[in-house]
């Protein structure tokens, strides 16, 4: 059973000129233990399906519209009673954010914010909260947590900070922690060790993660499987070699070829041609067909069916591949 | 008196987008679509446009003059003769009040009119030369913000008098800070701004450029600071005319017809209750008004 | 931290130093003189007059005496209330008015941010629209229409309250809540729109994803946030409340600072006017650098920073 079981997650947002769909059927499980990344462009609503598991979104204008998240095969997360979400929140989910300059209270100081989940989730007194998290911060890699911990955020690095955060995320040892986009805020070389930071903790306390990004590399790096997302819904999701090395969707494949790293030099850059897709509009069938290469007419029919087995748990959007018509590491070669 | 310093700060007021910039003109019709649909902004709007019609045409069409006094008749309550009544006078309630509001109206337009150009000319200039100069021209304003203002109007009518355009002006010159700094941060803003470096090198003209982008994109902020603003200096106005520093007799604008609604509310209480009637709504509306207006001119709000 | 305050104070001397020489050019510019007979003064003020002011020197010789008498705290002779000086006068009156001002900051904090509070937490609901509807109406309803409304409804009608003076506790009630309604309304709105914006922050979203109760949120997380633009307002506030105060004892006949300063300037007692501008200048730069001061400790940001 798996640990996390999301199923067709839709989130929309109720703006005075329309409604945003920011998420749009989103489903996928993750394991014990595992590292499930997701990427896609920004826009494509990675965060805001993270934000819908934890009831993060603004609301209003934002609303989860249908879905279900189940949690250990007991609780709907989408329909949990608040109470019952909350006392989930920071004990058996946490989250990091992007922005490591926002996200931590600028009036508390770090100590206040490090013992909060101790004292509400696991009703420890003040001194021994102010112990653990001393100790957790040192296990992040901030020296002389003792005295640092008395500081205020401002008085952090932004790579400090992140650390914090994460030191804070995982001080109540979580099942699942969700790492939204983590680093991007940060420079190369804080990157490469927030990274590290994130997988060490993890293989010690057995924690599975949800990484948020949109930079295929990192994926590549510290992931076991990997949803693609485009335009508020799931376009391919398998395993980091099937996504990088057999990839079965269109999409997938403009998005490694738009990637500096990963491409022959000499070449000029890729850009996947045509406008990201307006999430105002009502769409039928293949979100990304109007961008796509190799798009048909039956894409945007009515037999488009969404995110389906391709081989074994790799699953793929794309109608053309499902239906054998494309295969397309033929076409690449 | 209060707007003086309880302006509403810059922050409040909207600051256009890169992507919103190039958009230009069709901001407005946006902007014009949204306030339609704005009930309550579109209830303020029409109730201020009837009480400024009623003002100005009014006088000329009731049968009494707001100095014709008929003492024989004295103070009445409102009848079919006297809508809103008669003063210990006999003067005529409604005449007197219409007149009062073209008082009233004037000052608010007229010193919202001086602190507008004052604050412009400030605020541009200050933004356009930048660097020493524009830090040294904005730290006079927070100098000047730390100024009892009130005090100094009043201060200045003890000195020079007490005749309207000396209102006017002495409102007016303490009216224009928020102003110059509004303008100050538009025009910051849209120096930095790509679109106009790249209206530049597609070659648009310059009166292109004024034209489309940069007027719409300024003008915003500042309509809707200045419909804020009527109101405050129509406040100020009514204190000074109601602890008498203000306009003199027998002209009378609403400060004054409160304040003597005031010393005779014991036996005529309407004399009290339509000048400070017509006082509140249009305050109510004019602010309004000016909520929905920022409302409007800025697109990221949502429908909730 | 104690830097900040030093030249934070060292700042106000050039504010107050440029106040001083705007109301002595005021006063020398005026048509005719300040001291011009247009009226009449007594024989024995004119003397004191010319005795105190040295009106037949050249002007920067009076200007001189003028900032030495004000150093010393001098404020100089009524021109119009012979044998006052302007410092007793003041000295006798503003007590008065600072008790009014003290109640009516009560009121308005005390009403306004609790509303506020309530408003943006439930946003949308009920809760939020009756109350700032009320702000909103209150802010339209100057003291000058509330003040007389109140003493018509509460004094004349049901009779709980008199309409004026200044002799019993509960003559307190009637000014200090028309001063202090009207400064709730403002205190609301801005309640409600700082904590909407703090509850809208990024570091509120982390709290939420930590499991922290919605009321921990609140008062812990995005309070202090939030209640700094009432901090800021509190100075516009003051200088506000000063020109409420005429106001609102000249509505209720209080013998407070406001009133002799309304009746100073409509009898033109330009001695009196000028020295009570002076001391509410200083009282207001004074208290715009307490606020200055307070908003500092509350944002540990900028506590460090100076
Ligand atoms: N609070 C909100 N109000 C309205 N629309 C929103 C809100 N939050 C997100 N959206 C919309 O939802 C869509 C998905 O946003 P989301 O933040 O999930 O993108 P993302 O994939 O995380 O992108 P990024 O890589 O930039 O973080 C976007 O089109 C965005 O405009
Ligand atoms: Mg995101």
């Amino acid at each position: 059973m798996p640990l996390l079981e999301v199923n067709d997650l839709t989130t929309w947002f109720h703006m005075r000129d329309g409604i945003v769909r920011a998420v749009d059927g989103v489903s996928f499980t993750l394991d014990r233990g595992e590292t499930l990344g997701i990427v896609g462009e920004s826009g494509s609503g990675k965060s805001v399906s993270c934000y819908s598991l934890l009831d993060l979104i603004p609301k209003p204008p934002g609303r989860i519209e249908r879905g279900t998240a189940v949690l250990g095969g007991e609780v709907d997360l989408l329909r949990a009673p608040r109470e019952v979400l909350r006392r989930i929140r920071g004990k058996r989910i946490a989250m990091v954010f992007q922005d490591p300059m926002t996200s931590l209270n600028p009036y508390l100081r770090i100590s206040t914010q490090m013992i909060e989940p101790l004292l509400i989730h696991e009703g420890l007194g003040n001194r021994e909260a102010l112990r653990r998290a001393i100790e957790s911060l040192e296990e992040v890699g901030i020296h002389d947590a003792v005295r640092q911990i008395d500081l205020y955020p401002h008085q952090f690095s932004g790579g400090m900070r992140q650390r914090v955060m994460i030191a804070m995320a995982l001080i109540t040892h979580p099942e699942i922690l969700i790492a939204d986009e983590p680093t991007t805020a940060l420079d190369v070389t804080v990157q490469a060790q927030i990274l590290e930071l994130i997988k060490a903790r993890q293989r010690e306390l057995g924690t599975a993660v949800i990484y948020v990004t949109h930079d295929l590399g990192v994926i590549a790096g510290v992931c076991d499987r990997v949803n693609v997302m485009y335009a508020g819904t799931i376009m391919e999701s398998g395993t980091v070699d099937e996504i990088f090395y057999n990839s079965a969707h269109p999409y997938t494949q403009a998005l490694q070829q738009s990637i500096p790293s990963l491409h022959d030099k000499g070449k000029s850059l890729y850009t996947i041609p045509g406008a990201p897709p307006d999430l105002t509009e009502e769409r039928s069938g293949c979100p990304f067909a109007p961008r796509c290469a190799y798009e048909e007419a039956h894409c945007t029919g009515p037999n488009y069916r969404g995110l389906d087995a391709f081989r074994g748990r790799h699953k793929t959007a794309c109608l053309r591949v499902l239906e054998g018509e494309l295969n397309l590491k033929e076409e690449n070669r | 008196m209060i707007r003086t310093t309880l302006s509403p700060s810059p922050d409040d007021l909207p600051v256009p987008k890169l992507e919103e910039l190039e958009r230009g003109s069709s901001l407005w019709k946006d902007a014009w679509r949204r306030l339609r649909q704005n009930r309550l902004a579109l209830i303020a709007l029409a109730l201020f446009t009837v009480i400024a019609i009623v003002c100005v045409l009014g006088p000329f069409m009731t049968p009494y003059g707001y100095e014709e006094q008929r003492l024989a008749y004295g103070a009445q309550g409102p009848t079919w003769e006297h809508w809103m009544g008669t003063d210990a006078l006999g003067r005529d309630q409604l005449t007197r009040i219409m007149h009062g509001g073209r008082i009233s109206l004037s000052v608010g337009f007229m010193a919202t009119a001086v602190s507008l150009v004052i604050g412009v000319l400030y605020g541009a200039t200050s933004a356009y030369i930048g660097g020493r100069t524009d830090a040294v021209m904005m730290r006079f304003v927070d100098i000047l913000y730390a100024m009892p203002f009130t005090i100094f109007v009043i201060l200045l009518t003890v000195i020079f008098g007490r005749s309207l355009y000396l209102i006017f002006i002495a409102i007016g010159a303490v009216e224009w800070l928020t102003m110059a700094r509004i303008v100050r941060g538009q025009v910051l803003t849209l120096k930095q701004q790509e679109f106009i470096e790249a209206a530049v090198s597609l070659g648009y003209s310059n009166g292109r450029i004024i034209l489309r982008h940069l007027i719409p994109n300024v003008v915003g902020p500042i309509i809707v600071y200045a419909t804020l603003t009527v109101p405050a200096v129509m406040l100020l106005e009514a204190v000074l005319s109601f602890l008498g520093l203000g306009v003199q007799p027998p002209m009378a604008s609403w400060g004054v017809l409160i304040n003597e609604g005031k010393d005779a509310m014991t036996v005529y209480p309407w004399l009290l209750f339509f000048p400070a009637l017509f006082f509140s709504l249009t305050l109510f509306s004019l602010n309004f008004l000016g909520d929905g207006l920022r409302d409007a001119l800025d697109p990221k709000s949502s429908k909730d | 931290m104690f830097r900040f305050i030093f030249i934070r104070f060292l700042q106000t001397i050039p504010v107050l130093f440029i106040i001083a020489v705007l109301t002595f050019a005021m006063s020398r510019a005026a048509p005719g003189g300040p001291f011009s007979q247009e009226r009449r003064v007594s024989p024995v003020i004119i003397e004191r007059m010319n005795e105190y002011y040295g009106l037949a020197d050249p002007l920067p010789v009076q200007f001189g005496n003028y900032i030495k008498n004000l150093l010393r705290g001098d404020l100089g002779p009524s021109y119009r209330h012979e044998g006052r000086t302007v410092n007793e006068i003041v000295g006798g009156s503003f007590p008065v008015s600072l008790e009014l001002g003290m109640w009516s900051l009560l009121i308005a904090l005390g009403l306004g941010i609790p509303v506020g509070l309530l408003a943006a937490v439930y946003r949308n609901t009920l809760l939020d629209y009756v109350p700032m509807s009320g702000a909103m109406m209150g802010i339209c309803l100057p003291t000058f229409v509330m003040g007389p409304l109140l003493a018509l409804v509460f004094g004349l009608w049901i009779g709980w309250f008199n309409v004026s003076g200044w002799h019993t506790p509960a003559d307190r009630v009637l000014p200090s809540l028309t001063l202090g309604l009207y400064f709730g309304a403002y205190v609301a709105r801005l309640t409600r729109g700082g904590m909407l914006e703090v509850l809208s922050q990024d570091y509120i979203r982390t709290a939420r994803a930590k499991g922290v109760p919605e009321f921990m949120i609140v008062y812990k997380h995005a309070l202090k946030g939030g209640l700094l633009p009432v901090v800021a307002f509190l100075g516009p506030a003051l200088a506000a409340l000063i020109s409420g105060s005429f106001v609102v004892e000249t509505i209720f006949q209080i013998p407070g600072l406001g009133r002799h300063f309304v009746n100073a300037a409509f009898n033109r007692d330009y001695t009196m006017v000028m020295g009570t501008v002076l001391f509410y200048a200083t009282l207001l730069i004074v208290m715009n650098m307490i606020v200055d001061i307070l908003q500092v400790l509350l944002n540990p940001r900028l506590k460090y920073e100076s």
